[in-house]
């Protein structure tokens, strides 16, 4: 894969890259920026491309490492600085407009870090890009049984969390 | 509120997103297409997720990184990738079956070194060691140099680009250990830099002799992948560089851990 392949990707699924950026990160800055790092990732690791991966997959990847990591600094930040980590800006009112379930992402953000980073995936997956359950067990390479059990405790423990009975800092 | 969605006949969002951006086979793309045209539900989200790409190719967002990514292009053409001068050239063997992974009696324990620079050896490019616990301080050690069982040990390393990185180790015995990302972690992506260590020590068992390898990736993959062609060369401690199973994509280095006899 060349920089001539990577523009044209670039092309055909940029809109898919920010949007899901914009959706897991809920600001535009962070958004643009995530977008460009992944493209640029991508462009600095083709070499590392393998091609039995749909291209979508493999930039979906590379933006999943990378808003996670954005996430988890976010929330280092925040709590380094004692202020309450809610990361929903003004950006998803438009999101909104698009029949979004708004609340269901900010919510799933606000908690996401607080989790191991294969739940953090799934709950991205399934949450923000609206996977079905087979697309989410096939892609993070986990049975059916497995990520099922995994979104009932993200979903349970995110209650709890959402509702203030589970402090920060525990895990 | 969050909550699981019933699962249904309805294509996901995924699939209609796979459908704008071109991403599906013909067939499935012309069934899936049949079915929003005439489900309400669907036809809507489709319509909105058209509407969110239509949105992104006018506007300055998708021109400024347009712009971003054809400079770094050009810088590429007239250079090589780091990638690319780094990883050397293999001989790339069938896929062998893959092992189950074997998990060495390790221990993590509270880092030797804080976060700032270690003492280590100069040198351009990926480069990995270690500092060991001697009197109660650390001190950087050299590769070969012989170690006690008990002793703790804390890897360092030294990447000039970010990239995945793993460190696994196998002693003379054909036991596999997996020093980073810890046990259990999916792939940690590490930033560019000069002697950062790794977040926690170890404390070294009995092993006759260990080697231990490091690699920085410029994607993830599944470490346990690699255990089958570590174990299998037990004995003899080779290198990783024809393993069939590393990532072209990797750059190794290792470094040897023989035990003093107690």
């Amino acid at each position: 894969m060349d920089a001539d392949e990577i523009q044209r990707l670039y092309e055909q699924y940029g809109h898919v890259v920010f949007g899901r950026c914009l959706r897991i990160l809920g600001d535009p800055a962070d958004a643009e920026e995530a977008l460009q790092e992944v493209f640029l990732r991508a462009l600095r690791s083709r070499e590392g491309f393998r091609a039995e991966a749909s291209p979508m997959t493999w930039l979906t990847r590379i933006a999943t490492n990378h808003c996670l990591n954005v996430l988890r600094t976010r929330r280092r930040r925040h709590r380094d600085a004692h202020e309450p980590l809610d990361a929903d800006r003004a950006s998803d009112a438009a999101l909104v407009q698009r029949g979004q379930q708004v609340e269901d992402i900010s919510a799933v953000r606000a908690v996401l870090t607080r989790f191991p980073r294969q739940t953090q995936e799934i709950a991205v997956y399934y949450f923000v890009d609206g996977m079905n359950q087979e697309e989410v067990a096939a892609l993070v390479g986990v049975s059916l049984p497995t990520l099922r059990k995994r979104l009932r405790e993200f979903v349970e423990r995110s209650r709890r969390l959402l509702g203030g009975a589970e402090p920060e800092g525990a895990r | 509120m969050i909550e699981l969605r019933p699962e249904n006949e309805h294509p996901s969002r995924w699939t209609l997103q796979r459908l704008v951006a071109g991403d599906l086979p013909a067939d499935e793309a012309r069934s899936v297409q049949e079915h929003a045209d005439g489900c309400g539900e669907c036809g809507d989200a489709l319509a909105a997720l058209q509407a969110e790409k239509h949105e992104f190719a006018l506007s300055p967002v998708k021109r400024r990184v347009a712009d971003a990514l054809r400079a770094e292009a050009e810088k590429n053409r007239s250079a090589p990738s780091l990638w690319a001068r780094l990883v050397r050239p293999r001989i790339i063997g069938p896929v062998g079956a893959l092992a189950a992974a074997a998990v060495a009696l390790l221990v993590l324990v509270p880092g030797l070194l804080g976060d700032g620079p270690a003492e280590r050896s100069k040198g351009a490019g990926f480069e990995f060691g270690f500092a060991v616990l001697r009197d109660g301080r650390p001190e950087m050690g050299v590769s070969g140099e012989k170690l006690a069982a008990g002793d703790r040990v804390q890897f360092v390393y030294g990447a000039p680009m970010g990239g995945y990185l793993y460190v696994l180790g196998v002693d003379t015995l054909g036991q596999v250990s997996q020093y980073f990302p810890p046990p259990g972690s999916t792939a940690i992506e590490v930033a560019p830099g000069r002697d950062r260590p790794l977040p926690h020590s170890v404390v070294l068992d009995a092993a006759p002799e260990e080697r231990v390898f490091a690699l920085l990736c410029a994607s993830p993959f599944d470490p346990s992948e690699l255990t089958g062609s570590l174990r299998r060369m037990g004995g003899s401690l080779g290198d990783l560089v024809h393993s069939e199973t590393l990532p072209l994509d990797c750059v190794q280095r290792y470094l040897d851990l023989p035990r003093r006899s107690p």
